[in-house]
């Protein structure tokens, strides 16, 4: 995708939020509460619409096509990465805090390390990286900061 | 006023006063570097530690953590893009720039500098003009308050990035993250889909960190294995950093002034205080005004003077008035409250000893800080050396647990990891994150502030812009937010020009960026890439 392409994007994405927000104040018993939402909805009509002209218009917007914002972006290893992120939230309050916390800090730093030779020696260093990050965690918050945790199935 | 700055001193100059000062600079550096753990966190942390002590000691304490936090919550701004609080934010739009230059150790050594400096001015102001700027805070009405967040908002849009329209994006997007939950005068609910954990809105901290940390971590998997950023350790760094801060001594001194004065306007926040303090280094900086963004020096030392100058601005209308400034102010209030102590005019009658060992207290940190600091940088600045798949994973989960610690809420975790990656995508295409950050710190400001000002406007038989005109410090702050709009405008419609001309002769489309610039390190958007510069063949995603 390029620059052009993902200004458009974005100018009808405000475009789309616009409509909603006008949408949704229509049910709000008092009309001062609505206020700020349309002034932000009238803005994003007039910054979507000077996007889209923008980028439209060959003269302006074909310089737009030399870059590709997401061109440098290794999408299996960030997917992967935001999925681990995604399934830490969820496992916080499945198995626990630390517990995902512990799988989260193996996973992902595994995933960064895909690309070395040794793997074996990689699978023991990202183990036992998680397990001190971990205990390092849990003796900040828990111990020292007295910070509650959910109870988890081992901690 | 000077017997009791004398008591303050002789309070200040015992052997457990020091112990408690010494103690409060640590932890409060330590949590301020926290990412999720602000100053007010690490107030409020320590505050129960605080009820067995003596109270000016357990004064002291509070003020050094609060102190320090303050200026432990830049080390991370600069070494991965991830402010500790939500006055290091300005901090990270140059700071940043200058780890991935290989000038960490450079970075840190002028923010401890400029910090010293700055809260240095700021525990002077305190001591010596309390009285007089807590006369000065009161004359702040909603119109002012209005106009100054809106000068804030249109500061960081023009500053942060390079394109004024996306950071107007940007800032109008963290706004709207502010309108979710109950009108604060009206009372309706709004935006919140009957979900009981949106009526109180959306916190700030999962925001703030899921816009810097996150987003700022994941997109450094892009680079896979690699460091955060390269090394290059300089001999004789602290003369070097000595020497240069030299030549900045208008601009530390200003900016620690200006740092104060919006500080000790109740509610304004170090966040704001910071973005001035760029906008005005930037302005007195002519001689290398391009290099704000890139790495600029000043760009870090004016915002963290100001950062730092903000701690004693901020307990003058508490001293002052009995009205506590921000949520660090507020802690101290209640620990005041708890040792019997009733902040306000009549402490410096009844209490004067207690109100002046305290604000000698702010001003006793500042040494101790600068030791602390000077030990430490050289080992804090070796983070940026360690390997990616260490630090990505571990800063991850310090923002998982550091938002969880906030209310205990999963709630917030979901905020944090959604607002991350949309934050992410968004800084690829150009909208700048720090003013989406700043958008949602100031967009309650505006709203409620705007909605008094109908009131107030009303109740005297006048128009709005009537009221708003009637009041002089509201035009000047009028004025200096329609003339940053304007610069920012008149900035792009000149590099546009500029590019045009340069790339008319030779018409090369090979190698490009996105607004036909050179290739630029933007603070908020440096681990994101702004838009990536590629030839056409190299087009294709991995």
């Amino acid at each position: 995708m390029t620059q052009r392409y993902a200004n458009i994007g974005l100018g009808l994405l405000l475009w789309v939020l616009s409509a909603w927000v006008i949408w949704q104040t229509t049910g709000l018993r008092d009309p001062r509460t609505g206020d700020l939402p349309l002034v932000l909805s009238a803005f994003w009509i007039f910054s979507g619409a000077i996007l889209i002209v923008l980028n439209v218009v060959p003269k302006t917007g074909r310089p737009m096509e030399r870059t590709r914002p997401f061109g440098q972006v290794p999408w299996r290893r960030w997917a992967a990465v935001a999925a681990c992120l995604a399934l830490f939230g969820v496992g916080a309050v499945t198995i626990g805090f630390y517990e995902s916390a512990f799988l989260f800090l193996y996973a992902v730093g595994s995933i960064m390390a895909s690309g070395r030779q040794n793997r074996g020696q990689t699978v023991w260093t990202m183990l036992v990286f998680a397990l001190i990050a971990t205990s390092g965690l849990y003796l900040g918050f828990s111990v020292l900061l007295g910070i509650p945790f959910p109870d988890g199935i081992l901690i | 006023m000077w017997e009791g700055i004398l008591a303050g001193i002789q309070g200040v100059l015992t052997l457990e006063a020091l112990w408690v000062l010494l103690a409060g600079t640590l932890a409060g550096a330590a949590i301020g570097a926290l990412p999720g753990l602000s100053a007010v966190s690490a107030v409020a942390l320590l505050l129960p530690f605080t009820f067995g002590m003596e109270p000016a000691h357990g004064l002291i304490m509070l003020a050094a953590v609060y102190t320090s936090a303050q200026y432990g919550g830049s080390i991370p701004a600069i070494l991965i893009n991830t402010p500790g609080t939500s006055g290091a934010a300005a901090t990270t739009l140059d700071g940043y720039p200058m780890t991935l230059k290989g000038q960490a150790q450079e970075a840190l050594y002028l923010q401890l500098f400029a910090g010293v400096i700055g809260g240095a001015i700021g525990a002077v102001i305190l001591i010596f003009f309390t009285p007089v700027l807590a006369e000065w805070s009161l004359l702040m009405g909603p119109a002012e308050y209005f106009w100054l967040a809106l000068a804030g908002l249109a500061m960081v849009a023009s500053l942060a990035g390079k394109d004024i329209l996306k950071g107007l994006i940007g800032a109008s997007l963290g706004v709207f993250l502010t309108v979710p939950g109950q009108d604060l005068i009206t009372g309706e609910s709004r935006f919140t889909f009957d979900y009981h954990h949106l009526i109180g809105g959306i916190e700030m901290v999962p925001v703030l960190l899921g816009l810097f940390a996150v987003a700022s971590v994941v997109a450094l998997v892009e680079r896979g294995d690699d460091t955060v950023a390269p090394l290059t350790p300089r001999p004789g760094v602290i003369r070097y950093v000595l020497r240069r801060i030299s030549r900045m001594k208008l601009l530390l001194s200003w900016t620690g002034v200006l740092g104060t004065l919006v500080g000790a306007i109740p509610g304004a926040g170090a966040s704001v205080s910071a973005f001035v303090a760029y906008g005005e280094s930037k302005r007195i900086s002519k001689k290398n005004r391009s290099e704000f963004g890139k790495g600029a020096w000043e760009g870090v030392a004016g915002p963290e003077s100001a950062n730092n100058g903000v701690v004693g601005g901020s307990i003058v209308p508490m001293m002052g008035l009995g009205l506590p400034g921000s949520g660090s102010a507020a802690v101290m209030f209640g620990a005041l409250t708890v040792h019997g102590i009733i902040p306000g005019p009549r402490m410096f009658e009844e209490r004067a000893d207690i109100a002046y060992t305290f604000m000698v207290g702010v001003l006793a940190t500042i040494p101790i800080m600068l030791v602390v600091g000077l030990l430490t940088v050289r080992w804090s600045s070796l983070a940026v050396k360690a390997p990616l798949r260490f630090m990505v994973p571990v800063i991850l989960s310090l923002a998982v647990l550091g938002t969880f610690s906030l209310r205990q809420n999963t709630f917030d975790v979901a905020i944090l990891i959604g607002i991350g990656l949309v934050g992410y995508l968004l800084a690829k295409i150009g909208v700048p994150p720090i003013a989406m950050a700043l958008g949602l710190v100031l967009g309650t400001l505006i709203e409620q502030n705007f909605q008094r000002s109908v009131i107030v406007a009303r109740t005297d038989d006048m128009g709005l812009w009537e009221y708003f005109f009637s009041r002089p410090i509201a035009i000047v702050l009028m004025v200096i937010a329609a003339l940053v709009l304007l610069s920012g405008i008149r900035q792009v419609i000149r590099e546009h020009s500029d590019s045009r001309a340069q790339n008319e002769p030779a018409g090369d489309e090979s190698v490009s960026t996105g607004d036909g610039g050179a290739p630029e390190v933007v603070g908020d958007g440096a681990a994101v890439g702004e838009g990536t510069t590629r030839t056409r063949e190299q087009g294709s995603d991995q």
